[in-house]
């Protein structure tokens, strides 16, 4: 029933990623004819003739209609090329994924793992001891989190770092096994701007959830018999408060990779957030088109896999009705 | 709007001083904003070459930029692009979720089931992905910063419109107007419309804050309101490369910016808690509880 359950799921995300890489594509081009206008002026010229224009529009496929042109961007995705090659530099969008998405995969599993193993043991700490000085500590220290965006965080950041210890973050990327003391590095800041925001997030629904449970009358009953506080609150209270910790992890996903799209480039980590900047400047419509394909794509996942995780923390949700777990998706 | 539901949020305010002092706030801000003109020492695009990047206090108030331009002039001017676009395209975004949340609750069957599908397609895209696109596509100007804000949050407010609609789309006022006769557009807009704007709206006033912080950060990438013309995003990006010598092109806008957006948030967790009566919680844990109503 699960791996049935598991292929239907799977199965129904090819249609999503069908019409968000078609909302794409259309919002790209309801201004057919402006396309290479603004990629001719993009490169500093504000006059060209109607002859470069047409020329540029003939060898970019932009005069063939739009089935045909949503048809061979789709081929090439299907194909395995990831669909095609970019404009500006002729570089297959493959190649330049393979080298993009290590470091926003890194960054955003970083970004989770420090997240549940940081912000989650706090938000249990804070419901434990309610207005008790722990609890104010922690909503005081996820508070920034919450209200300033994580960019200007990461200005800040550099500023005090350089004010202060006259340090500045490595400029060039390195994986982590090539040079794992430069990735740490590298990585440290934004990995924990990211954590603290999208850890803010997850402190705050912790602790109401793990409020709601330990209000519960088997949480008195659990206490009553005399069970150690660490029992009540790890196997009583949490198991119970878990669902609306995972549906908060679905929910602010697509705000860490809008937080990754702009950290990257105020960090100079080659990413696929600014790649997709660098190339929604340049206009570089397939690359466009191919990465933001693949983001929804990975939402999807990743929703998909929570919901899975959903299942298991609560087995009242039934696998074989769809909609009792697509709170989440 | 009657004497009780004052009496109420007066009563309210005193539980929650915190939420009156970011009311207070963003009326001076607002009104900083509207009036920059003339409060603004300054005009915020003059360049005065020889006193670049003048440190606060002499002759600048928040001291002056490398093309010798008021950090304060421009700081408020970029207040006022930054809430006019916020606004701006929160309000659009609201109005077209709700009524194609509104629309697709009402209808129902297949109508509600595809419009479901290409809102959840949407919601599949990070908002600032979104916007990134659109902005890059149509270029960056006022107006495709707002559209692609809207465009960005509609879905949100779609899902929680329709949420509320299908709350009381069986209940006796509904079945009772359906039986009187009443045409659908009266339904949608007397009956569905008013029981959905108290969550919508308390709603919106916290998406202002996401969508300030969109806009700043979308000129920060360049894609916003295009310079000269003062925003908060661009201040930020052009004072980077100033963060050692003038730390204050940096500080000024990135203060300006969270103090609009954090009293925004703090006002629509107020705002939640005053207008939505199914909510009495903080504003993520009711977004989830709500899905996992849904």
């Amino acid at each position: 029933m699960t791996i049935s359950y598991l292929l239907s799921r799977l199965a129904l995300i090819v249609p999503t990623a069908l019409l968000a890489s078609m909302i794409v594509f259309g919002i790209m081009r309801v201004l057919p004819g402006d396309v290479a206008a603004t990629i001719l002026s993009g490169g500093g010229e504000t006059t060209h003739s109607p002859e470069v224009r047409e020329a540029l529009r003939e060898e970019l496929g932009l005069n063939d209609h739009w089935v045909r042109q949503y048809g061979s961007w789709l081929w090439g995705v299907v194909n395995g090329q990831f669909g095609g090659d970019s404009l500006v530099d002729n570089q297959s969008i493959r190649s330049q994924i393979a080298r993009q998405l290590p470091v926003t995969g890194l960054l955003a599993l970083y970004t989770l793992a420090a997240s549940i193993l940081i912000w989650v043991p706090l938000g249990i700490i804070a419901s434990w001891q309610r207005d008790k000085w722990p609890d104010y500590l922690i909503r005081l220290i996820a508070l920034p989190g919450q209200a300033v965006p994580s960019f200007l965080l990461a200005l800040l950041a550099i500023l005090s770092l350089l004010l202060l210890f006259g340090w500045s973050p490595p400029i060039v990327y390195t994986g982590p096994l090539d040079d794992p003391w430069n990735h740490t590095l590298m990585v440290f800041w934004p990995v924990l701007l990211l954590t603290w925001e999208f850890g803010s997030h997850i402190v705050r629904v912790t602790r109401s959830s793990m409020l709601e449970t330990l209000s519960q009358p088997y949480i008195t009953v659990a206490t009553a018999k005399g069970l150690p506080t660490r029992a009540v609150l790890l196997g009583h209270a949490l198991r119970n408060a878990l669902l609306p910790i995972i549906t908060v992890l679905g929910v602010q996903f697509g705000a860490l990779l809008g937080g990754t799209l702009i950290l990257e480039s105020i960090f100079g980590l080659p990413g696929i957030g600014r790649g997709l900047v660098d190339a929604a400047l340049a206009r570089d419509f397939p690359v466009v088109q191919s990465l933001v394909t693949m983001l929804v794509v990975a939402m999807l996942l990743v929703n998909l896999l929570l919901d899975l995780a959903y299942a298991r923390a609560d087995p009242s949700v039934s696998f074989t009705s769809s909609r009792s777990t697509a709170g989440t998706s | 709007m009657n004497t009780a539901f004052l009496i109420h949020v007066l009563a309210l305010g005193r539980i929650r001083p915190v939420a009156m002092i970011a009311a207070f706030v963003l009326l001076v801000i607002v009104f900083a904003a509207l009036f920059a003109g003339v409060i603004a020492p300054d005009d915020p695009l003059a360049q005065d070459t020889p006193h670049r990047l003048q440190s606060p206090g002499d002759g600048y108030l928040l001291g002056s930029d490398n093309f010798g331009r008021d950090v304060f002039s421009r700081t408020l001017h970029g207040g006022r692009t930054a809430l006019t676009i916020a606004l701006a395209s929160v309000a659009l975004g609201t109005a077209i979720g709700t009524v194609i949340g509104l629309a697709s609750a009402y209808r129902g069957g297949w109508v509600d089931l595809l419009v479901q599908r290409v809102v959840d397609a949407f919601f599949g895209f990070p908002l600032m992905v979104l916007a990134v696109v659109i902005v890059a596509t149509f270029g960056p100007s006022a107006t495709t910063v707002i559209a692609a804000i809207a465009v960005a949050l509609a879905p949100q407010v779609a899902r929680l419109s329709r949420s509320s609609a299908l709350s009381v789309r069986a209940s006796g006022h509904i079945v009772a107007a359906h039986s009187i006769g009443a045409s659908s557009t009266r339904i949608l807009f007397r009956h569905f419309l008013p029981h959905s704007l108290g969550p919508v709206l308390a709603y919106a006033t916290g998406f202002v804050a996401t969508a300030l912080v969109a806009e700043a950060a979308l000129s920060f990438l360049g894609l916003g309101v295009p310079p000269p013309d003062p925003s908060w995003g661009g201040m930020l990006a052009d004072g980077r490369e100033f963060l050692e010598v003038a730390p204050w092109l940096t500080l000024v806008p990135a203060v300006a910016l969270s103090v609009t957006a954090l009293c925004f948030v703090v006002l629509g967790d107020f705002l939640r808690d005053v207008l939505d009566p199914t909510v009495s919680v903080p504003i993520h844990e009711s977004a989830s509880t709500q899905e996992l109503v849904e």
